[in-house]
């Protein structure tokens, strides 16, 4: 008798314990965040944090070409630096058009601004700033599938050609760059945000299922990477070189 | 004379008092279940907390309380929600032992809340207090945690009261918590009546009687906002694939509501007002306005599931994300259980649409009575819920939902429309009056006016609540389509007119006598596969049709290797009309107008076949064409094969074919790279962006600290 009470009485205390520590659970259940991970090597890498941005670029308008068109501010903040206020348009053209996904970063207190180009087809980026309405500058870095890349610079105000060079390696493509470009010349929260935003933004995809039931499906996202997925190389030594950090980029020799 | 009891007279009247105990608990749990079975069964309901009573006074420990308290919720939920296995399996995808450990898993963790609230009164009070007062708090208490812990309320007590109007007239004046305290109360003093001696026994007797009869003179549940209903459809549908033919003819609507996730488009969608971006128009021939759930994404790849109010173009109006996610389901418990698919919405449920302030709720969240009140208080007037009811797989569990609504309609004195996948549509007025229902075999429109009563109109625009609602017809009547697709990947599958497609999937697929004029190839492509098939075998599924047209709805579907398979048959021109796209396509797949599903003529189908923002290859097979061209690829240069490249993983180049359009073709990049560089053309954005002033575009967007 005396036994089957104490086990009554234990699972009677266990019982309530574990509904009021799942009830303060439950109260702080909050839903996990889809980019935790990201962000944590983001953090963890670069000592890189972004705060005050809109969730997940959760408003869109479309314009009269059917891009869809997202404008955003925000902070930037690196260990090591100031923090910044940033302001950035993102452009993406519908699949069917080509998918090209356009980011524009502006730096809030000096006013530079810089875009960024990315075709998923071509697999190319591009980085570049106007000089005029109608004329840019700037450099392109192609993946060629031999995993060499193609490099060319263009000033619209110099010349119409542009010349392509290949080069080994996204390493190599990122000293071309940058000789043009001069990402270490940037203020450094630019680049990184186009990095972190070069991780997350693609364009539109048709879209697969783990498929359990009719009604009941899991989502993975068809193949259309983002940019710093498809150049991750170019993308880590960029990141490096903006922010000088040679001895934690161990993807990018010579640093 | 009475003689004080003795220790071992005590002893013999305890199991006597345990099986008396028991049987109560049993009685309370079984006489719930069976209220819960049957709506008609409701007076059992009240029956429950008066057993509840007496076996509360027949017990002395806590712990038995509490077990026995949480055996009799066990029982009520085994004879009532005797659905809830099925919903597991089809919802979760929970089956064998992991399914039954889930199942039993779930009816405790219902369960356990209630019990534990009440064994805790039992603790406090039993000997301070008569059981039914403190019953009558407790009971309610329980199931308010019970709503915290799990997001769950369809067993809420007062929901077997969905019928009775003396409740629904309660619950219209007085509120839920106040109704549900005086249910159990009065339920409770029954059962005290049998536990207490005169006089006490015959208090508690009157004060059920006052209770009963309080509620029986309570004034009706006020009937208001009939005429807001007057003009929306409801849309009940059996699965995501099937569109209507026609809107519902000699019908002035103005709104359309279609259920929770009724099409897979997935476009690329923000929240809040439109801001000039579209979907495909739902259906051309209405000037109606929708409401249609659709789970849309973002460019990180983020899933919202929401109702998106659209107008006949397809203009995007405003649109809200499901805030009530349901654990497991839809998102993680605790960490524990599940995955979080959807993000979290945070807009109000309030929606202008079609003249009418609206509460848009998207299927579990008219579970939440704090939305639905938000969405009254922010000035809503009828309530607009889209479902996905396919796992509800019985009636009664769809009885259950239509129990809730109606609830949610009196308590707040709104009328309800429910559109569903897979369950019942539902017109409910402001006083819980059942208005109009649907049944969950057939796909149709169900509406109501004062006037006109309830009607309900299949796909092809003909009534179904009549005695001899006809059948859906033979596809006889027009071209026949066959719809190819892969097991993996289901959502893609083309949507049609009903009756007007089959669907074919390639796993297990055997060429016997098929026959079809159309075939569709759905899903995704990937050179050289499709729908994560060689394109040999996905073209030799095609051909088994013998269609005169082909559909490659895929991205990349105009390449050499597909269209050069679907054309190995067609030695003896004409071959099949086929077409495709060199790029990639959108999310929600071809644009399909109407003369696809009607034309004679294969040419005349191709021509309704449209790639929003892009073109399509439309080519008449002819493999000596195709021959010709791979030769004259072959013999190219690299300067003119970097010239046609436009991919590079996998190496493409688009050449074109003849006047069909431009096919890709599979070279190797040796030969490619052997040729001079070129930039691409593209090296700025296309178009010249606005001044980027968020503020002076729209208002900025909501902030989420450390995002």
């Amino acid at each position: 008798m005396k036994r089957s009470r104490f086990w009554l009485s234990s699972l009677f205390g266990l019982t309530g314990l574990l509904c009021t520590a799942a009830l303060f659970a439950a109260c702080a259940d909050e839903e996990t965040d889809p980019n935790a991970e990201l962000k944590a090597y983001f953090a963890e890498t670069f000592g890189l944090y972004l705060f005050e941005w809109a969730e997940d670029s959760e408003q869109f308008a479309e314009d009269e070409d059917g891009f869809l068109v997202a404008l955003d501010d925000g902070f930037v903040a690196i260990d090591g630096f100031d923090v910044r206020e940033m302001r950035i348009e993102e452009r993406i053209q519908p699949a069917a058009a080509g998918g090209e996904v356009f980011l524009k970063v502006i730096d809030v207190e000096t006013g530079l601004e810089r875009y960024f180009l990315y075709d998923f087809d071509e697999r190319y980026v591009v980085f570049g700033e106007d000089t005029s309405l109608d004329e840019s500058r700037g450099v392109g870095v192609q993946a060629n599938p031999d995993g060499t890349y193609e490099v060319w610079t263009f000033d619209d105000a110099v010349s119409d050609r542009t010349e392509v060079e290949t080069v080994p390696d996204g390493y190599a493509a990122m000293q071309r760059a940058d000789a043009v470009n001069r990402f270490s010349a940037l203020p450094p929260h630019m680049i990184m945000l186009a990095f972190a935003l070069g991780h997350t933004t693609t364009p539109e995809a048709r879209t697969t299922y783990y498929h359990a039931t009719d009604t009941n499906y899991a989502m993975k996202i068809a193949a259309t990477p983002s940019a710093c997925s498809l150049f991750k190389t170019f993308c880590d030594c960029v990141a490096c070189r903006a922010l000088e950090r040679s001895g934690e980029c161990d993807l990018c020799p010579d640093l | 004379m009475i003689s004080a009891p003795t220790s071992e007279s005590a002893d013999a009247r305890r199991p006597a008092r345990g099986r008396a105990a028991a049987l109560a608990y049993m009685t309370s749990g079984v006489a719930l279940g069976v209220a819960w079975f049957d709506p008609r069964m409701w007076p059992f309901a009240w029956l429950a907390p008066a057993a509840l009573v007496i076996a509360l006074h027949q017990t002395r420990r806590i712990a038995l309380a509490f077990v026995g308290v949480w055996a009799a919720g066990l029982a009520s939920h085994l004879i009532g929600f005797d659905w809830v296995p099925e919903m597991n399996a089809i919802s979760i995808g929970y089956t064998g032992a992991t399914g039954v450990f889930f199942d039993v898993a779930q009816m405790l963790a219902w369960t356990l809340c209630p019990a534990l609230v009440i064994a805790a009164g039992f603790a406090v009070f039993r000997r301070r207090l008569p059981i039914a007062p403190w019953l009558a708090v407790a009971w309610p208490l329980g199931e308010y945690a019970r709503y915290r812990l799990l997001a769950i309320s369809i067993d809420d007590w007062l929901n077997t009261q969905w019928t009775v109007e003396p409740v629904l007239a309660a619950l219209a004046h007085i509120g839920w918590w106040p109704t549900v305290a005086l249910a159990i109360l009065l339920g409770g003093a029954l059962g005290q009546a049998c536990v207490e001696e005169a006089p006490r026994r015959w208090r508690w007797a009157a004060l059920a009687g006052g209770l009963a009869i309080g509620a029986i003179l309570t004034p009706a549940a006020p009937r208001q906002g009939d005429d807001l209903l007057a003009g929306i459809a409801a849309v009940h549908v059996r699965d995501a694939l099937t569109l209507p033919h026609r809107a519902p003819p000699g019908e002035a609507l103005d709104l359309i509501v279609w259920p929770e996730d009724a099409q897979h488009r997935r476009p690329y969608l923000g929240v809040g007002p439109g801001r000039g971006v579209h979907i495909e128009p739902l259906l051309p021939d209405s000037p109606a306005d929708h409401l249609v759930g659709l789970v849309t994404r973002s460019p990180n790849g983020a899933l919202r599931n929401q109702f998106v109010a659209v107008d006949p173009t397809g203009a995007v109006i405003a649109s809200r994300a499901k805030r009530h996610l349901m654990p497991v389901a839809e998102r993680s418990w605790l960490g524990l259980v599940g995955h979080d698919r959807f993000r979290t919405g945070r807009q109000p449920p309030f929606m202008p649409i079609a003249g009418r302030p609206a509460v848009p709720l998207i299927c579990g969240e008219l579970l939440s009575r704090e939305l639905t009140a938000e969405g009254v208080a922010r000035g809503g007037r009828v309530m607009l819920v889209g479902a996905r009811d396919a796992m509800m797989a019985t009636d009664r569990a769809l009885r259950h939902l239509l129990a809730v609504q109606v609830m949610r309609s009196v308590e707040y004195g709104v009328p309800s429309v429910r559109a569903s996948q897979g369950g019942w549509a539902s017109f409910v007025a402001s006083d819980g009056t059942v208005l109009a229902r649907s049944g969950r075999a057939r796909n149709g429109f169900l509406m109501w006016s004062a006037d006109g009563g309830a009607r309900d109109v299949d796909f092809f625009g003909r009534r179904l609540d009549k005695p001899d609602a006809p059948g859906v017809p033979a596809a006889a009547d027009g071209p026949t389509v066959a719809v190819l697709y892969t097991e993996e990947d289901p959502g893609h599958r083309t949507r049609c007119p009903e009756g007007r497609c089959t669907y074919h999937a390639l796993e297990g697929f055997t060429c016997a006598d098929q026959r079809a004029d159309s075939v569709i190839i759905a899903g995704h492509g990937r050179p050289p596969d499709y729908l994560s098939h060689p394109a040999e075998q996905v073209a030799a599924a095609a051909r088994c049709f013998g269609p005169e047209l082909v559909v490659v709805d895929t991205c990349y579907g105009a390449s050499s290797e597909l269209f050069g398979a679907l054309a190995a048959g067609a030695d003896e021109p004409p071959g099949p009309l086929i077409v495709g796209a060199t790029s990639l396509v959108p999310t929600a797949g071809l644009r399909y107008g109407a003369d696809f599903f009607a034309a004679p003529t294969a040419d005349a189908r191709a021509a309704a076949v449209s790639l929003p923002h892009g073109t399509l290859t439309r080519w008449r097979a002819d493999r000596a064409q195709l021959v010709g061209l791979l030769a004259e690829v072959g013999r190219m240069d690299p300067d003119t094969l970097r010239g046609h490249l436009v991919r590079r993983d996998p190496v493409q180049v688009a050449v074109p074919l003849g006047e069909a359009g431009a096919l890709l073709v599979p070279v190797e990049w040796a030969r490619v790279a052997a040729g001079r560089p070129r930039a691409p053309d593209r090296r700025r954005p296309r178009r010249r962006p606005p001044s980027p002033r968020p503020d002076a575009v729209y208002a900025a967007p909501a902030k989420d600290a450390g995002s």
